[in-house]
């Protein structure tokens, strides 16, 4: 399948972004300073200031002379950039693969999915009516490469320019040599020798063109024709599987979000399913009528590809998304880390966790966070807390399980954290009573102590602690330790670790 | 009108048994400790599915914890489920401790399959516990925390009566008098003779209240844990 790039340039994007996000569409002319060596200088400016002939660089006193109704604002140069990502996202619901292209531009890989909106040009002609109803001034280019679509966006006469298939290099030739994104010292230095347009340089022998003038200048000139790969990186990782609604008019009611999403979920189950899949995350986009989108993602512990269990994950967290002016597109995708679904067991595991449970543990998880449903695992170590872990519940991987001897005795309930106890010594050394929680606890019954080394092949390795099992009058049993202080000098310090049932 | 059928018959003792959800006349027998004197005067015979039944931490130690999984065993055995639920809010971790794997294994647990559910509101807490109680995988669902509030008990032995999975509520601070539950216990450490076995597990039980047994209540028992049998054993104290 041919490759096909649309490219969008804003020229006047610094400018238009400030005035959409103040909400003041009749602020006209607009310019942006920025405070640079030697005072404030113009940074970017809207049609009208250009018009008049105000430009990026121009002090902002020069500016105000040539133009004194002009309005003028500070620019913000990294809100400009997070606006541009958003406006990349919101793209998404045009194509997969959208990438910035430099400070004011946008590059979608679009091959393939044209047809989906009724051809390039009418694609084409959506987004722009799109973006100038956002109040943003647009060009662009569909080409057969990155570089060319570029170029045309930002140098060729109209303000959308679409070039057949095949008809890339025809198409730059008339394009000036900055188009080819060169630095501009170097098209300073072609220009004296006539080398003004692209045209010039394809028809010239590439080895003394690169001898004279380096490889990035051929390079660029073998991306813009195709020659030389330009991948578009996409700011997120398109996800295999996506299935997406477009609603005529947008949707609002939550009842209608959820009945549009069912069928939504239907189609991915049934793309999962042909290709024998299952998926672990699924996210769901809704692109928004005013340009903005909303996300929502749901994890699961055992790939799925049940539309009933993926509407009931969705189900009660469908409300999370706000459909502000309305919802225009819903995009349902399942993510990268997608494996082949569990296929059934040879034999039946009665250990396993069924399907009943598995949706619990997801429910719950998705509610409250993945880190707060966990399960018990049991490890090989010595050091009490080592010894056993708490892990996300039902996800596959490794399952350690370790037989743990009986003896010496554990207790059944381990604090998160030793906490610290005053203990009192007895003549024979032994610990005789403590104080935890502002509560006194007389020991009649301390057995111990039981060392436990440290692990001392691990670099954070502590000192040994001196392990006493103790019961108070009351028949209470605690898990109590020493450890001596790394100053010989200091008393060793005590601590509760657990709880003896 | 003639003489009612053996299948209309049939029909209403069948509503009337639905009618008294919870006191053990369901599908789903209960799980009996094992031991007559408790067991009969439990209605159904035995701590059910079916019902919510409220124990209280006497001491700040670890026996109920122990009674706890003590009881897990059994139901887990007894229902053939081995899966438990465990809710709670993610600072008990500190304030009680984590259920400690290695210390499972003399309740015949095995550590994994005990499921912790760390929420940051006590109403979340709740939420977990009601849904766990409608998953027919779980052997048993223990909720943990401060008292139950009326409402919230009544809500859950609603939900338990329906399902087949058996709720328990771990109270960690002295409950109200007014409660939905089916029974309420209160578990105490026991001091363990001078010369006896270190690890052998006792405690001191009292039956505070039961649901249909007002009188003779409350009841004391001293019990102990035998892990090879999973079996309670009544000691005389």
């Amino acid at each position: 399948m041919a490759r096909r790039i649309l490219a969008l340039w804003l020229p006047y994007w610094p400018a238009e972004r400030w005035r959409r996000a103040q909400g003041a569409r009749d602020l006209a002319p607009l310019a942006l300073y920025l405070p640079q060596a030697g005072g404030f200088r113009l940074s970017a400016v809207d049609r009208g200031a250009a018009e008049v002939g105000l430009y990026p660089g121009l002090a902002l006193a020069d500016a105000r002379a040539i133009w004194p109704e002009l309005h003028a604002a500070c620019g913000d140069p990294r809100a400009d950039e997070a606006a541009l990502a958003a406006l990349a996202d919101w793209c998404g619901r045009y194509s997969p693969w959208v990438a910035t292209d430099g400070a004011a531009g946008l590059r979608l890989d679009i091959s393939g999915l044209a047809y989906l909106f009724g051809g390039e040009a009418a694609l084409a002609e959506i987004l722009a009516r799109r973006l100038v109803d956002f109040g943003f001034t647009a060009r662009l280019a569909v080409a057969d490469t990155p570089g060319a679509a570029s170029g045309l966006a930002r140098f060729a006469a109209a303000e959308a320019t679409l070039v057949p298939p095949g008809g890339t290099a025809a198409a730059l030739a008339a394009l000036p040599v900055a188009a080819l994104r060169v630095p501009e010292a170097l098209a300073a230095e072609l220009e004296p020798l006539g080398l003004r347009r692209i045209g010039d340089l394809m028809r010239l022998p590439r080895g003394p063109l690169a001898s004279r003038f380096g490889p990035s200048l051929l390079y660029r000139l073998d991306q813009a024709l195709g020659s030389a790969p330009e991948p578009i990186s996409p700011r997120f990782p398109p996800a295999p599987f996506r299935a997406r609604a477009t609603f005529g008019e947008p949707i609002r009611d939550p009842e209608q979000i959820a009945a549009a999403f069912q069928p939504l979920a239907e189609r991915l189950a049934a793309m999962l399913a042909a290709e024998e899949r299952g998926g672990r995350k699924f996210h769901l986009t809704a692109y928004r009528s005013d340009g903005t989108l909303g996300r929502l993602s749901v994890g699961v512990s055992r790939p799925l590809r049940d539309a009933k269990r993926l509407g009931r994950l969705f189900a009660e967290r469908l409300g999370e998304i706000d459909p502000g002016f309305g919802i225009e597109v819903l995009l349902l995708e399942a993510a990268a880390d997608v494996l082949r679904a569990a296929e059934a067991p040879l034999l039946p595991q009665p250990e396993a966790a069924g399907e009943n449970l598995t949706a619990l543990v997801d429910r719950l998880r998705n509610r409250l966070g993945r880190g707060r449903v966990s399960q018990i695992f049991v490890h090989d170590s010595h050091i009490p807390e080592r010894a056993f872990s708490l892990r996300p519940a039902l996800e596959d991987g490794a399952r350690p399980k370790t037989a743990w001897p009986p003896r010496p005795p554990r207790p059944v309930s381990l604090l998160r954290r030793p906490a610290p106890i005053h203990v009192t010594l007895s003549a024979a050394g032994g610990p005789e009573s403590f104080r935890w929680r502002r509560l006194d606890h007389l020991l009649v019954r301390s057995i111990g102590p039981e060392r436990i080394a440290p692990e001392w092949w691990r670099e954070d390795a502590e000192r040994s602690r001196d392990y006493y099992r103790v019961e108070d009058r009351a028949g209470r049993r605690f898990w109590i330790y020493r450890q001596s202080s790394s100053r010989r000098a200091d008393a060793p310090a005590w601590y509760l670790h657990g709880l003896f049932a | 009108m003639g003489v009612p059928s053996a299948a209309l018959l049939a029909d209403l003792r069948r509503r009337i048994g639905a009618l008294e959800r919870g006191c053990g006349r369901s599908a789903t027998p209960a799980i009996a400790f094992g031991l007559p004197a408790i067991d009969a005067l439990l209605p159904g015979g035995g701590l059910g599915a079916h019902g919510l039944h409220e124990i209280v931490a006497a001491s700040g130690d670890g026996a109920a914890f122990g009674f706890v999984l003590a009881l897990f065993s059994r139901f887990a055995h007894g229902v053939r489920r081995p899966w438990i639920l465990w809710c709670r809010l993610g600072r008990e971790g500190q304030e009680s401790g984590l259920p400690y794997g290695p210390g499972l294994a003399r309740f015949g647990l095995a550590p994994e399959h005990l499921i912790l559910v760390e929420a940051e509101r006590p109403a979340e807490v709740l939420a977990a516990m009601e849904e766990g109680l409608r998953c027919p995988e779980l052997a048993a669902v223990l909720g943990e925390g401060a008292a139950l509030p009326f409402v919230a008990g009544l809500r859950l032995q609603r939900t338990a009566e329906t399902g087949g999975v058996a709720a328990l509520w771990l109270n960690r601070a002295p409950p109200p008098p007014a409660s939905a539950a089916v029974s309420r216990w209160q578990v105490q450490a026991v001091a363990a003779p001078p010369e006896g076995v270190e690890e052998a597990l006792s405690w001191q039980l009292t039956l505070w209240r039961c649901r249909g047994k007002n009188e003779n209540l409350p009841c004391q028992w001293r019990i102990g844990w035998r892990a090879e049998e999973r079996s309670f054993a009544l000691q005389d104290g």
